[in-house]
């Protein structure tokens, strides 16, 4: 350690000694460049001791360039992906000069890029084709050439001996066409020439079980395509396959997009652009406008709100916190060896700056070897995963190799922010400590401040009323500001907890008892250790408890549109042609064991009916029975609380704003598969029904044994638009236990007195139990003559969605907590390795030793993960309670978020201090430590 | 120290006659100093001489006591506030014997140095021993002097430690001049070196 | 269980070399040394002389290039790492010149240590700890940490802790290297007191004055035994002079 520095600047500090004080201007820079040789100093003695204690480095500069690398690599990965606008246009255009797009039959403005286009004038939409190869090129004059590409072409393919049929987008191009060129990758085989070839993408042959040389036929069975290439396009890696123009279903022009890839003779000029829009063609061709990537902004940068910006602020806050109370332990371990070292400086003349300026600059030098490393790690992996990258996140071709200069030095800092941070506290308690005892190379014993943990329990207490206050409000940086100041508090706790616990280690057998007392008498770098666990877990444990009490209550919310056991099946397109019941039951009876089979047949205002207009039917509720109240208005406390007990407005949350009503036409026959009604109850109905009255589920409806059902029919006429209603009261039976969507059954008799006709587009079926995913297939393939049919089963909301989300939290939390106990015990066994001599000495066996290893690992691991555990479960109770206590004034009715403990992630969380534990014991050198005393 | 002085501080505790002074002295000095009454006597009678001490009349048993005059509390005095210089002790036999056998030919230094600090650590235990086994409080006159013996004894060890660790390096450059001293400045500067590299 | 002629510490002819080739260094060179209860052998020796590597093996924690180390006429080459360690919580006690207590534990459960170690219940080990503590005077601090004791104080723990339970045989190095001389007589009387109870016990000094007190003194140079005294008679036989 050099310590001449120190000694200089303590000259220079003391004005007094010289003769004529300087003046004000020379005394600033002396200041400076006092400030400038500490540092050099400082950083000096740090990278020196960096380089000394080179486990502790490699453990620091771990837990710093791990998170460096992780964002690095989201950051460069993020950046390559996003195309520069000379890069999104030549992958538009390839080798051709301009792509034109047909938006529709009007005339259009565009801007420079064809990026954005907007109707010129507000005249109505034509209904004319897109224009023909041939005339857009007489537009664009002679010499020119076009060829046509259309995209969006949708196209399901089946390869024999596969039961599963495959939906794809469909890309009809000359793939031959030298204009196409520059737009795909062909990989393998040769370009389709005829109607009866294609070539799919890579992902698409997967999905389809296919092989280059494979036959696929469309479903609707008209088409069959040999598979002659294997193409990429640059800009959608998906499942895609190209279609030779010569193929082109042409069926499905509203969906499919018609372009152009052409070739000029000269420049395309604003002239000619102007003329093709005014056909409805936008030009997208290259421009000479720059673009500088370096000044490129923030993802969402403009669109962000300013909540969402603060918790992206508070969450990478909260993740800061981590690193540092990860790294702290090290620096305070670090300051507890460098004792005798740090008196020195003290005996030299160096004041508490300067010490703490020694220790800061650990800080410092690690923050910046671990940015440095991690920022070209980070580079390094993002260039070397690109092609997965490309396949898998992004699925799409990235622009090129490039990093993003102004997020890299943002992350750089922050990391070397997380390294002068978490050696802040150790060198506070540096500059304090005792020089006499330093020198003896004794420690100052911790001593038990009142202060911090009052300001702990303070913070704790001002966190918890924060959140609950944010929650209440919804406002999610308030509640993150409240969690981040109730962690830190509890931060401040663990020293003093640490204390109280390890005077109760005595009750303890020998190596808990030694590793509980250890952690007491170093709680400098135990307690950001615990803490550091408490973080992880606690953050694991309430986001686990939210999002399983969310799901418990989304799965109260959901309400299933039929009975359990029923089945809903869809045909997905409109018929002419009714679909014949019977050719359904057959299907389903086969196929899936079904048992009843009762067509939805939706009510319909005649639809052939002139002139055009809309038409609806609804159920009228009897006056007495509307609620008085509209959801969306502003209510008073007082106002709220009466409609919560007013048993008019007493509807289920999920149909606040949509109170649709489902109106069918059943004979009776239907009534049961669809509502589940006991069969007393379907007898009272079904003779309601035959006598040509009507059924509801909402008894809200009925009215002194009647329903009113009205049908609005509006009409245009001369210029001004006129609604009829016509009201008509039936005899009406309530179903309140109906299970399924509100509904009203009107009898076939009171359909066509209102008026009405029926259209069947789905059937509920009765199945045994779930049908597969093959029953399915075959049920689809029998009825593929009356075109595509989907099987729906409503199982309800599945609260099993969030499981993998949940064990994702909890196994990060259980890798900090494996970290962080490593962390601790590696330092504790260095701390520690006089107190093992002895021991060994003693006659401690191996044994002994990784017990004593295991729980140092158990103290740190499990003490973290229960003050977690009940921290997390804590903020939980404050958030839900508050969100339920203002659900609890809310009208319309809310759900209240149950109180669910995630028992999955509390499983893991209990494990992983076991596992750090036994990990700690199995790694720890069991091997007398070499006695240098006894050498 | 001298008898003389000793005989005096026992009469300073009150009157006593030839034989208590023997067993009196031979306590507080615990045998280590053993002394005949014939001695005894004749100091007792030169202290009478110089005015120090006065025999009182015989007792019945025929025993002589004595008691300190004035001027012997005043002599007593003087001796225990002036320290006891180097040059009143006899000339150092060992220091001389060394230094004669390292110029006599045919001697075996080393072994002189060995046997030598045998028979002294020898003693050191001893002395040792008899402080330990000397464990009462009253006994504190008596252990002080064990100590002064052991320092001594120590000193010549640590002594004989150093004559060796020099004999190991002694080459003595022209055989029969007379050589330096083993232990003087140059050979000391030496000597830290090496031990720095044996270690 | 001791040797067949009651010796508690035996090293035969042992030598021990660090490093191998021309940077070898030969700590010890044959040596060969005995302690029967109730003995206490000092060894002497400037630094480096193999004074502290002697004591290493005889306890155990290192082995001997050649030569055999007996305790209680038990072989310790026949013993693998756990049963040296066992050995060392049944038989051999160390003393150091400092850091010999655990500073989590209390001065009692730093004596009761060895024999916690050894499984015996927390009761009992706190017990003949504390009988132990009581025999270095010190029974009514044994709560207290070592931080709050003074170095005299530790080093009496040590040895209790040494001569704790059945333990037989002590090896101190330097133990009062680090106290003043009136401190270091205590800690050695103390020593000593436990030995003549009938330990047997090695002790490694550089100083003359604490190597008085053992029945033996051997000097070590350049790991050599180059000489030693006599052993000696009691009290009585010293103070009739007969013991010269």
């Amino acid at each position: 350690m050099t310590l001449r520095p120190a000694g200089r600047l303590r000259a220079g500090s003391r004005p007094a000694r010289t003769p004529e004080p300087p003046p004000p201007a020379l005394g600033r820079r002396r200041h400076a460049a006092e400030l400038i040789a500490s540092w050099r100093a400082a950083l000096r003695i740090a990278r020196r001791e960096a380089r000394r204690a080179r486990g502790r480095t490699a453990l620091v500069l771990a837990m710093i360039t791990l998170p460096v690398l992780v964002l690095t690599f989201l950051a460069v990965s993020y950046d390559m992906s996003e195309l520069t606008h000379a890069e999104r246009v030549d992958r538009l255009l390839g080798a051709a000069d301009a792509k034109l797009t047909w938006v529709g039959d009007l005339p259009v403005t565009q801007d420079e890029r064809g990026e954005n286009w907007s109707p010129r004038d507000h005249g109505p939409v034509g209904e004319g084709p897109p224009p023909t190869t041939g005339q857009i090129t007489q537009l664009l004059g002679p010499g020119s050439r076009a060829t046509e590409t259309r995209g969006w072409v949708p196209l399901a393919l089946r390869v024999a001996g596969h039961r599963k049929a495959a939906s794809f987008n469909g890309r009809v191009l000359d793939l031959t066409d030298p204009l196409t060129h520059g737009t795909f990758r062909l990989r393998q085989g040769r370009a389709p020439v005829a109607a009866g070839e294609l070539a799919a993408s890579p992902v698409a042959l997967r999905e389809l079980g296919a092989r280059l040389g494979d036959t696929a036929t469309a479903t609707d069975g008209k088409n069959t395509y040999r598979i002659v290439g294997v193409v990429e396009f640059p800009d959608d890696l998906g499942p895609l396959v190209a279609l030779h123009p010569a193929a082109d279903p042409r069926a499905e022009r509203a969906t499919a997009e018609t372009s152009w890839l052409v070739d000029l003779p000269a420049t395309m000029d604003a002239d000619l652009v102007r003329r093709l829009n005014e056909h409805g063609v936008v030009v997208i061709r290259r421009t000479a406008a720059q673009e500088h990537t370096a000044l490129r902004g923030w993802p969402d940068a403009g669109a962000t709100n300013l909540d969402e910006l603060g918790s992206g602020v508070l969450v990478s806050g909260l993740g800061l916190l981590e690193v540092v109370l990860l790294v702290g332990p090290a620096f305070a371990v670090g300051v507890r060896r460098r004792r005798r070292d740090l008196a020195l400086v003290a005996v030299a003349g160096g004041d508490a700056a300067q010490l703490r300026r020694v220790v800061l600059a650990d800080g410092v030098v690690l923050g910046l070897l671990g940015a440095a490393a991690g920022l070209l790690l980070g580079v390094v992996t993002a260039f070397a995963a690109r092609p997965l990258v490309e396949e898998y996140v992004f699925s799409a071709r990235f622009g090129g190799y490039r990093c993003w200069p102004a997020a890299l030095v943002a992350i750089g800092g922050v990391a070397v922010l997380a390294g002068v941070l978490a050696a802040l506290a150790p060198a506070w308690t540096a500059a304090r400590q005792d020089v006499v005892a330093g020198l003896a190379g004794r420690r100052t014993p911790p001593r038990n401040r009142g202060r911090w943990l009052a300001l702990g329990l303070a913070l704790t207490a001002g966190g918890a009323l924060i959140a609950a206050f944010g929650a209440a409000r919804s406002v999610p940086s308030l509640i993150l500001v409240g969690l981040i100041l109730g962690e830190l508090g509890l931060v401040f706790c663990t020293p003093t907890l640490i204390g109280l616990l390890a005077r109760l280690g005595r009750l303890l057998p020998l190596a808990p008892r030694i590793a509980l007392r250890d952690a007491s008498r170093n709680r400098a770098s135990a307690a950001p250790a615990i803490s550091a666990v408490m973080a992880a877990v606690a953050a694991s444990v309430a986001l686990g408890t939210y999002l399983t009490s969310d799901s418990v209550r989304n799965v109260h919310n959901s309400r299933p549109t039929l009975p359990a056991g029923t089945a809903q099946l869809y045909s997905t397109e409109q018929h002419a042609e009714p679909i014949p019941l019977a050719a359904v039951v057959s299907a389903a009876g086969t196929h899936l064991r079904a048992g009843a089979v009762a067509p939805l047949s939706f009510a319909e205002c005649d639809p052939g009916r002139e002139p055009a207009g809309a038409c609806s039917v609804d159920a009228v509720l009897p006056p007495e029975q509307v609620c008085p109240w509209r959801p969306n208005d502003r209510m008073t406390v007082e106002q709220r609380r009466l409609a919560r007990a007013d048993p008019r407005c007493q509807f289920p949350s999920p149909d606040f704003y949509s109170p649709y009503l489902q109106i069918l036409v059943d004979d009776g026959t239907g009534l049961p598969v669809l509502t589940g009604a006991s069969p007393a109850q379907t007898a009272a109905a079904t003779a309601v029904l035959r006598a040509g009255g009507a059924v509801v589920t909402d008894p809200r409806y009925l009215h002194e044994g009647s329903v009113a059902v009205a049908v609005d029919r509006s009409a245009e006429r001369a210029g001004a638009e006129t609604t009829d209603r016509t009201v008509s009261v039936l005899t009406g039976y309530a179903l309140p236990d109906a299970v399924g969507s509100p509904r009203l059954l009107l009898s076939p008799t009171a359909a066509t007195r209102l008026g009405l006709t029926s259209f069947t587009q789905s059937w509920a079926i009765t199945v045994p139990a779930a049908p597969d995913e093959e029953q399915q297939q075959r049920l689809a393939d029998a009825l593929r003559p009356y075109g595509e049919f989907v099987l729906d089963l409503d199982q309800g909301q599945t609260p099993s969605n969030d499981a993998r989300l949940l064990l994702l939290l909890a196994a990060a939390a259980g890798v900090i907590t494996v970290g962080a106990a490593g962390i601790a015990t590696g330092l504790a066994a260095a701390e520690g390795r006089g107190d093992l001599s002895t021991l060994a000495a003693v006659g401690a066996s191996p044994r002994v030793r990784r017990l004593l290893a295991l729980c140092q690992a158990g103290v740190i691991a499990g003490l973290g993960s229960v003050l977690g555990i009940g921290a997390g479960l804590g903020t939980a109770v404050i958030i839900l309670t508050s969100i339920n206590r203002q659900y609890a004034e809310s009208w319309p009715v809310m759900n209240p978020y149950p109180l669910v403990v995630p028992w999955a992630t509390l499983g893991v969380l209990v494990v992983v201090p076991v596992v750090a534990m036994l990990g700690a014991g199995l790694l720890t050198r069991s091997r007398l430590p070499i006695e240098r005393r006894l050498d | 120290m001298s008898i003389r002085h000793g005989l005096l501080a026992l009469l300073e505790r009150g009157q006593m006659y030839g034989y208590q002074l023997r067993a009196a002295f031979e306590e507080s000095t615990g045998s280590t100093w053993p002394l005949n009454i014939g001695q005894v006597y004749t100091t007792l009678a030169r202290l009478e001489r110089d005015g120090l001490v006065r025999s009182l009349p015989e007792s019945e048993a025929g025993q002589r006591p004595y008691e300190i005059t004035d001027a012997g509390r005043a002599d007593l005095t003087l001796w225990f506030a002036t320290p006891v210089s180097r040059t009143d002790r006899p000339r150092d036999e060992l220091s001389i014997k060394l230094a004669l056998a390292l110029t006599t030919p045919g001697v075996d230094v080393r072994s002189v140095v060995q046997t030598q600090r045998a028979a002294t650590m020898r003693t050191l235990q001893e002395l040792t021993r008899l402080k330990y086994a000397s464990d009462q409080p009253e006994e504190l006159p008596w252990r002080l002097v064990l100590d002064a013996m052991v320092f001594q004894a120590e000193a010549e060890v640590r002594w004989l430690d150093h004559c060796e660790t020099s004999l190991v390096r002694y080459r003595p450059t022209v055989p029969g001049r007379r050589p330096p001293v083993a232990a003087d400045g140059s050979a000391e500067a030496v000597v830290p070196a090496d031990e720095e590299a044996r270690r | 269980m001791s040797g067949a002629d009651g010796t508690i510490l035996d090293v035969r002819d042992v030598h021990r070399t660090h490093g191998a080739g021309p940077a070898a260094v030969h700590a010890l060179r044959g040596v060969s040394l005995a302690v029967r209860p109730g003995e206490l052998v000092a060894v002497m020796g400037p630094s480096g002389s193999g004074k502290s590597t002697l004591l290493a093996l005889a306890g155990g924690l290192d082995s001997p290039t050649a030569g055999e180390v007996r305790v209680d006429g038990q072989p310790l080459a026949a013993l693998d790492r756990r049963g040296l360690a066992r050995l060392r919580r049944r038989r051999v006690g160390y003393i150091f010149q400092d850091l010999n207590l655990l500073g989590s534990l209390t001065a009692v459960e730093n004596v009761a240590l060895p024999l916690e170690l050894d499984g015996t219940g927390v009761r009992r080990a706190r017990a003949l700890a504390l009988a132990a503590l009581a025999e270095v005077n010190l029974a009514e601090l044994g709560d207290r940490f070592p931080d709050q004791l003074s170095g005299g104080q530790q080093q009496r723990v040590a040895i209790a802790r040494a001569l704790v339970g059945e333990r037989r045989l002590v090896l101190a190095d330097e133990p009062t290297g680090a106290l003043d001389s009136q401190t270091g007589e205590a800690v050695l009387h103390l020593l000593r007191r436990r030995v003549d109870a009938g330990a047997g016990g090695l002790l490694v000094t550089h100083e003359a004055r604490h190597a008085g007190w053992a029945d033996r003194v051997v000097f070590l140079r350049d790991g050599v035994l180059v000489d030693s005294t006599a052993p000696l008679g009691s009290v009585e036989q010293l103070l009739s002079g007969s013991g010269r």
